[in-house]
């Protein structure tokens, strides 16, 4: 009999958000791959809010989306309410949020997975990480079965260690109601892994048939709503509505009345949270002037009671919960089937990892997802994706795919993660892009589907139509650019009405869309073909997008060119990078394994610091003035 | 070389070379304190004590001949209490050029090695003693020529600079953090944006920032000096009031016209500015090859130079040529020399041609006017200061290039906002405005401004 029950290339651990996108993507590569969780029925969870989006999110989910992920067509066949946020200001900072069905997200992620012939679903406990030779060999389960892998991927979201904290009562779990992963954290710890402890939480859930909605605002979705998918051409499902409502005066007294019965500020909880997911009781600590802080009642699903009280998360005892539950308006008869809890749970530090996320310490292992420290679906999926995807490139033997920061906020993800690490939960925001009028929602198969496809993951099919729409995006930019338009055109008398906008000489489309009020809609006054088959309105918002943005992107362009001739100084190649003073050890690895011949070079060695480059250039500086 | 900075000990004379009245040796590393030790005994010959912050009188004495090499105060900086943030020793000896290199080659035979140029600097930069500012503001004062010179130095090595920077910087990443904030929590319960405000509050700040930039005229005169040009024909007596501004006679003095012909390049200070003064040959219609070429060096000399000033003689009837001349070259000052020979013959004419520009009359023979000259000099190249003496002023080329990226990132964030774009375009240049500040001191990065905006408002669903 063989030392291993089942052999496989790739062995997942875990099958949240992170999980399945690597399975997934993993096993679409080619490899021969298995998902290890511990129950089958809990597939692609949602542990905290059922939703999936939001400003950044949302572009990290159109991101997953153009590489050939899961997540956007899965949201996008089990959301219950759309609305594309930040309508009022640009396509930069637009992207869409969806309220999800929990019960049939989870059924829906398992069956897209369920499809795929060479990945294998398997429920179990890994308590091991077998290594041969320094190198990942496979996992052990707890019911003694091995399973051989050339690549482990893990993602353990909050089950490593996990604790869960309500009020003065604690206990272990990975998430309310099941079990944490000890051997499993033992494991890397054993490993030589630098550990971190951080900490998230969730708010209680109450029965919709005990909540008095006329006390709260109602919130529809968006009656046309944007989907997440590039694949996904309209949403027809019937939309459920949001209630929005508020905390009381009194709430926060009798909050600050208990704050020692709060475990986070009896010193009970040491885990680091995250600050813009913060708990009732830190809003009304740390904000004590504001009157009242903002609830939505978010239902779970098409044919469930249930109702997650976003906004309310917090780790006071249980019966404490219900009393303010009771005296928030419209909530007076609430009744509370879960009660919320903090969970503390280990994490690895994740400059551990290569921008590929491979470990450096083992390789063939492989983090994503929140055991690197992040908080989140869509940073958990996005990571996910990335390390099946190059979990599967290791078994073939070929090149990491790794992102640069400058085409998207998987990039920007993943280096911030490898090279800074984290002190409290990551979450993406569109403030840490470089470059963020070029990374939207509209343009990300335009940033995305050439990786996707040439890493063997998305379909051909897809790939050939995107390529027939780039093709239409360029007849349509060229048309703009050469269309002029005077005051007597046809159609100016229109535009003239809706733009306010006189025109005293004769101007191309492509400069009149600069202007902040001209969009689609305002051109299509004068060139009625801007909406043509074989473009879709989001290709069009693309194309004028572009235009009206080209004079920030050049711009960004010239920095980054004299930012690239400043730095042309070289470096010597016998430079000891490790007796330099003030190096990280980080950057003293990064910095010797490449040898870089420039400054230049350093800089664009994925992960070395700005601070690493201000003193590597005073070295430099430095040498050269010794010589002369 | 740079190899074990963090390890070793370097030594390094931190006074002018040359022979003055004290020199001092400056120790720096871990080492500084043992080796010291090897070579310093008390006037009694004990091991002396050395305490940080305390000067002590110290013989130092060859420990291998205990031969007395000098009689020094030496004081003990203990680390991270130093310039340096290093174990630092500084060693007072006498000036003698011979005493300090006995005890500079003493101090690296017990272990110190000597500085490379710079490092002391470099070494307080990475031990987080010195911001960017600071350590170009060592460098302009080890530069300086002038004592005013010297004065903006100190006070910009104080941290005055940065100390001004900072509520801008603060201004601007108050307004960041705001629009970020609009931007990223749109379903977060946030007060709307006071947009007139934000509008009075960054027109407020690109002025603040246009001051400070302003004052880099005056920090550029005061750091680089003032090219002036002499122009005029031959024989005006150009070069007897290059002498005369100078205080001695450099540029030779003929009767001979065209006796100049090269161009000569001296210095003077007038209140604290340096000032070069280029003579140059005289213009005039000639054959003679040699002076060919020298009008052809007045010609660029006075497109080179930041001020020009044009001379005459009291007798000048103002020929063509002469007059060609003064409206060839943009003249700042116009001089008439020879005043002790009698009035100024033209003196209608001159005014027309001068129009507004300041005439000043002088004799370089004997020294008449000469005084008025150099403080219509200083009048005309200083740009009147409206803030006090104290105010802050730019004097790098560096800072004063980051300043003014900045202000114009400020003002198209300015129009993007007018002409209706919404925040995240204003943001686009906002950031690259506190980029470049960040330039000038060294900091800031996205992760200040994430974490501004959870300590202002309460976020997060």
């Amino acid at each position: 009999m063989s030392y291993y029950d089942e052999e496989f290339d790739v062995v997942v651990i875990g099958a949240g958000h992170a999980g399945c996108e690597a399975a997934h993507a993993s096993a679409r590569i080619g490899a021969r791959t298995a998902v290890v969780t511990f129950n089958l029925d809990l597939v692609a969870q949602m542990s905290c809010n059922p939703a999936i989006g939001g400003i950044a999110k949302g572009h990290l989910v159109r991101e997953i989306d153009a590489l050939g992920g899961l997540m956007g067509k899965v949201i996008d066949a089990t959301g219950i309410q759309y609305r594309l946020l930040n309508r009022s200001r640009g396509p930069a900072v637009q992207a869409p949020r969806a309220q999800a069905d929990r019960a049939l997200y989870r059924r829906q992620m398992k069956s897209e997975l369920e499809l795929i012939p060479n990945l294998h679903l398997r429920q179990g406990e890994v308590i091991e990480i077998l290594t041969a030779g320094g190198r990942v060999a496979g996992v052990e389960l707890m019911d003694g079965r091995r399973l051989r892998a050339l690549a482990v991927v893990v993602t353990t979201g909050t089950f490593l260690n996990g604790l869960i904290h309500i009020g003065e009562r604690r206990f272990s779990a990975g998430r309310s109601g099941e079990l944490p992963s000890i051997r499993l954290a033992e494991c890397l710890r054993s490993h030589g892994f630098r550990m971190g402890r951080l900490k998230t939480g969730t708010p209680p859930r109450i029965d919709s048939r005990s909540v008095d909605f006329s006390k709260f605002e109602e919130q529809k979705g968006d009656s046309s709503p944007t989907p997440f998918s590039f694949e996904t051409t309209r949403i027809d499902r019937p939309q459920v509505s949001c209630y929005i409502g508020y905390t009381t005066e009194r709430v926060h007294r009798t909050i600050r009345d208990n704050i020692s019965r709060s475990p986070l500020f009896s010193g009970q909880i040491v885990g680091v949270g995250p600050r813009y997911c913060p708990s009732i009781e830190d809003k009304v600590v740390k904000f004590p002037d504001k009157e009242r802080h903002q609830l939505f009642l978010e239902p779970e699903g098409y044919d469930t009671c249930e109702i997650y009280l976003n906004g309310f998360s917090t780790s006071l005892p249980a019966d404490l919960q219900r009393e303010l539950l009771h005296q928030i308006p419209g909530l007076e008869n609430a009744v509370m089937l879960r009660p919320g809890y903090a969970i503390e749970y280990d994490m690895v530090d994740p400059t551990e990892l290569w921008p590929s996320l491979e470990t450096k310490k083992i390789p063939g292992l492989f983090h994503a997802g929140q055991v690197n420290g992040t908080t989140g679906y869509e940073e958990a999926a996005a990571q996910g994706i990335l390390a099946g995807i190059n979990a599967a490139r290791l078994v073939q033997q070929l090149d990491p795919v790794i992102l640069p920061r400058d085409s998207s906020y998987l990039g920007i993800l993943i280096d911030d993660l490898v090279t800074q690490g984290v002190d409290e939960p990551y979450r993406m925001f569109t403030s840490r892009a470089e470059r963020r009028l070029e990374l939207r929602i509209d343009n990300a198969d335009m940033r995305l589907t050439e990786v996707g496809y040439r890493a063997g993951l998305l379909h051909a099919d897809r790939y050939k139509s995107f390529l027939t729409a780039e093709n239409s995006k360029i007849e349509l930019l060229n048309l703009l650019r050469r269309t002029v338009v005077t005051s007597r055109s046809t159609g100016y008398t229109d535009f003239v009405k809706t733009t306010k906008i006189e025109l005293h000489e004769a101007t191309t489309l492509a400069q009149l869309v600069k202007r902040p009020e001209v969009g689609a809609a305002e051109i299509a006054l004068f060139l009625p073909d801007v909406y043509r088959a074989s473009l879709t309105e989001a290709h069009i918002l693309t194309v004028v997008t572009d235009l009206k943005y080209e004079g920030y992107v050049a711009a960004n362009d010239a920095i980054a060119r004299r930012l690239a001739k400043a730095t042309k100084r070289t470096i010597p190649p016998t430079l000891d990078y490790s007796t330099l003073p003030g190096l990280s050890n980080e950057m003293i690895e990064r910095l010797s394994r490449v040898r870089p011949q420039t400054l230049a070079h350093a800089m664009r060695i994925p992960g070395v610091t700005p601070v690493a480059i201000t003193l590597l250039t005073m070295h430099v500086e430095l040498l050269s003035r010794g010589e002369r | 070389m740079l190899g074990e900075i963090a390890q070793t000990t370097i030594a390094a004379i931190a006074t002018p070379s040359g022979p003055g009245a004290i020199g001092i040796i400056r120790l720096s590393g871990p080492d500084s304190l043992p080796i010291i030790l090897r070579i310093a005994r008390t006037l009694l010959g004990n091991a002396p004590d050395l305490r940080s912050h305390r000067t002590t009188l110290v013989s130092i004495l060859d420990p291998d001949t205990a031969q007395l090499v000098d009689e020094a105060l030496v004081t003990y900086f203990k680390a991270p209490h130093s310039f340096t943030g290093e174990d630092t020793v500084e060693i007072s000896c006498h000036g003698s050029p011979v005493v300090l290199s006995q005890v500079i080659s003493l101090l690296c035979r017990e272990g110190a090695q000597l500085a490379e140029p710079g490092e002391f600097s470099l070494r307080a930069f990475l031990n987080h003693r010195l911001d960017l500012v600071q350590a170009e503001a060592i460098n302009d004062l080890i530069n300086s020529r002038t004592t005013f010179q010297a004065r903006l130095a100190v006070r910009q090595l104080r941290g005055e600079l940065s100390r001004q920077i900072a509520p801008l910087r603060g201004v601007l990443i108050d307004l960041i953090v705001r629009f970020e904030s609009a931007v990223e929590f749109v379903e977060d319960d946030l007060d709307p944006l006071d947009s007139v405000g934000i509008f009075g509050q960054l027109s407020h700040l690109i002025d603040q920032m246009e001051r400070l930039a302003s004052s880099y005229q005056y920090g550029r005169l005061i750091q680089k000096g003032v090219k002036l040009a002499l122009v005029g024909l031959p024989n005006v007596g150009k070069s007897s009031i290059f002498n005369a501004l100078l205080g001695y006679d450099r540029a030779i003095v003929t009767a001979v016209p065209g006796t100049t012909r090269d161009t000569l390049i001296e210095q003077f200070v007038v209140n604290g500015i340096p000032v070069s003064i280029i003579d140059t040959a005289g213009i005039r219609e000639t054959i003679d090859e040699v002076e060919l070429a020298g009008i052809e060096r007045t010609r660029s000399a006075a497109v080179d130079a930041d001020y020009v000033i044009a001379i005459t003689e009291s007798s000048s009837l103002f020929p063509s040529v002469e007059r060609q001349l003064f409206s060839d070259v943009p003249i700042n000052i116009f001089v008439v020399n020879k005043c002790d020979l009698g009035p100024v013959v033209c003196r209608e004419i001159l005014l027309t041609i001068a129009a507004d520009r300041p005439v000043v009359e002088v004799s370089a023979l004997n020294g008449q006017g000469i005084d008025k000259l150099r403080q219509t000099i200083f009048e005309s190249i200083v740009v009147p200061r409206t803030a006090s003496d104290e105010s802050p002023v730019i004097t790098n080329e560096r800072h004063y290039l980051a300043l003014r990226e900045s202000i114009i990132s400020l003002k198209v964030a300015h129009a993007d906002l007018s002409s209706g774009f919404t925040e995240e375009v204003a943001l686009d240049n906002l950031h690259k405005a506190l980029r470049s500040l960040g330039v000038i001191t060294g900091e800031t990065l996205i992760g200040d401004i994430i974490g501004q905006i959870f300590s202002t408002f309460c976020i997060g669903k």
